[in-house]
C-alpha cells in the first residue's frame, strides 16, 4: 500500500476544541440532523435519483441496516446544487464503490456514518474519539481514508483490494470504532 | 468598517450543512471541501469571521443563503492558527510577513498572496455578508492534500443556531 504514516508530535492539534464565544449563547439540543433541513429532504422528483437507479441491485445485495439505510437515503436524494452553488448530487460511481466496500467489510464492522462531499462523493466515517477516528471518502476510482490511531496518522488512495484487509487486519480495528 | 486581522487566534467560521453532520454534533470531514471550482486560479474555502461580525448574525446568513431561510444553522469554528497549521502541514509553503502582518503564501502563479482575504458580500443583488472571507490558500493544494487538510479540521464539535423566535 503506498500510503503515508506520520507520528504525531504532543503539539498536533488532536485536541478538543475549546474555542468559546463570550456572550454568544448556544442552541439547546435540535431534532435529529437528519430531519432537521427540511430543504435538504425535498427530492428534486418521485423517481429515483440516478446514483440509487444505478445501484439498486447492489443496495439490495448489501444488506444495509436501517439506520445506514436511511442515512443513505437521506443524501442520495439531495440534488445537485443543494450543498450550494455548483455542488453535485451523488455520483453512481462513488455509492457503487461504498457498497463494494460495504459487502466486503460489514462482517466485522459497525455501521459507520455518512456524508456527502460537494463534489458528489460519499464519505464514511468510524469515530471512536478525536485521536481514534477513520475516514473513508469513496471517489468511484479510489477510495480515500485516513486512519488516526492515537499517536499515528496513516493517509492514501487506495484500492478496494488494497484497503479493505489494510482496515480488517489493523491491529486497533477501526472498523468496530463508535462513539462511547 | 476596518477588515479583519487574521490573528492567529481570531475564529473564522464555516457553514455545516446537514449532509456533514455527525452524530454527536461532529462535523463530518465533508464540511471542509468545497465544490469543484470553474476557475483554481480564484478558488478559496469560503468562511466567516468572528472578528467582523457575531455568530447569531452569520448563522442568520448561512440560514439564508443555504436553506431558504428556515431550520437550525450548524456552525463550525475554527482557528487562524489551526488552518495555519493544516496548511503547512499539507505542504503549503506559508509564511508570516511582518512589514504588513500578513499570512502569505506562494501562489499558482509564482508569486506572494494572501492566504486569508477579506471578501464582504456587498452587491444589493445579493445576500449580504460582511464579515466573508476566504481562506486562499487551498487552491494549491493536491486532490489527496485537500482530503489531508479537511481531516486535520474536521471532528471538532459544531455549534447550533435555532431559528430566532418570532413574536
Amino acid at each position: 500500500m503506498s500510503n503515508t504514516t506520520t507520528a504525531l508530535s504532543a503539539d498536533d492539534g488532536l485536541t478538543v476544541n475549546t474555542s468559546t464565544w463570550s456572550g454568544q449563547q448556544q442552541a439547546p439540543v435540535p431534532m435529529p440532523p437528519q430531519l432537521g433541513n427540511p430543504n435538504l429532504l425535498t427530492p428534486t422528483s418521485g423517481a429515483l435519483t440516478e446514483a440509487l437507479q444505478a445501484n439498486w441491485q447492489k443496495v439490495d445485495r448489501a444488506n444495509l441496516g436501517a439506520r445506514l439505510g436511511g442515512n443513505l437515503m437521506r443524501l442520495a436524494i439531495v440534488p445537485a446544487g443543494g450543498l450550494g452553488a455548483g455542488s453535485r448530487a451523488l455520483s453512481p460511481a462513488s455509492l457503487s464503490e461504498f457498497l463494494d466496500f460495504w459487502i466486503r467489510i460489514r462482517g466485522v464492522a459497525v455501521e459507520p456514518e455518512l456524508a456527502l462531499a460537494p463534489d458528489g462523493t460519499l464519505a464514511a466515517e468510524w469515530f471512536k474519539s478525536r485521536q481514534q477516528r477513520l475516514d473513508v471518502r469513496f471517489t468511484g476510482d479510489k477510495a480515500v481514508y485516513g486512519l488516526i490511531a492515537r499517536n499515528t496518522i496513516s493517509e492514501g488512495a487506495e484500492t478496494l483490494d488494497a484497503l479493505v484487509p489494510f482496515l480488517r487486519n489493523h491491529p486497533a480495528q477501526p472498523l468496530r470504532w463508535n462513539p462511547a | 468598517m476596518t477588515g479583519p486581522t487574521f490573528g492567529l487566534n481570531t475564529e473564522l467560521t464555516r457553514y455545516v450543512n446537514p449532509a456533514s453532520q455527525l452524530r454527536g454534533r461532529r462535523t463530518a470531514i465533508t464540511a471542509f471541501l468545497e465544490s469543484p471550482p470553474e476557475d483554481r486560479t480564484k478558488e478559496y474555502l469560503s468562511v466567516n469571521s468572528l472578528e467582523v461580525e457575531g455568530a447569531r448574525l452569520i448563522a442568520e446568513y448561512y440560514r439564508a443563503r443555504f436553506q431558504s431561510g428556515r431550520g437550525p444553522v450548524a456552525i463550525s469554528t475554527t482557528t487562524v492558527r489551526t488552518f495555519t497549521y493544516a496548511g503547512k502541514k499539507c505542504g503549503v509553503d506559508l509564511h508570516f510577513d511582518r512589514s504588513i502582518s500578513q499570512w502569505l503564501f506562494g501562489d499558482l502563479n509564482g508569486s506572494n498572496a494572501s492566504a486569508y482575504k477579506h471578501h464582504p458580500l456587498r452587491a444589493s443583488k445579493d445576500l449580504k455578508s460582511e464579515s466573508h472571507c476566504g481562506v486562499e490558500f487551498v487552491r494549491m493544494l493536491s486532490e489527496h492534500r485537500r482530503s489531508q487538510f479537511a481531516r486535520l479540521l474536521s471532528g471538532f464539535r459544531f455549534h447550533l443556531f435555532n431559528e430566532p423566535r418570532r413574536r
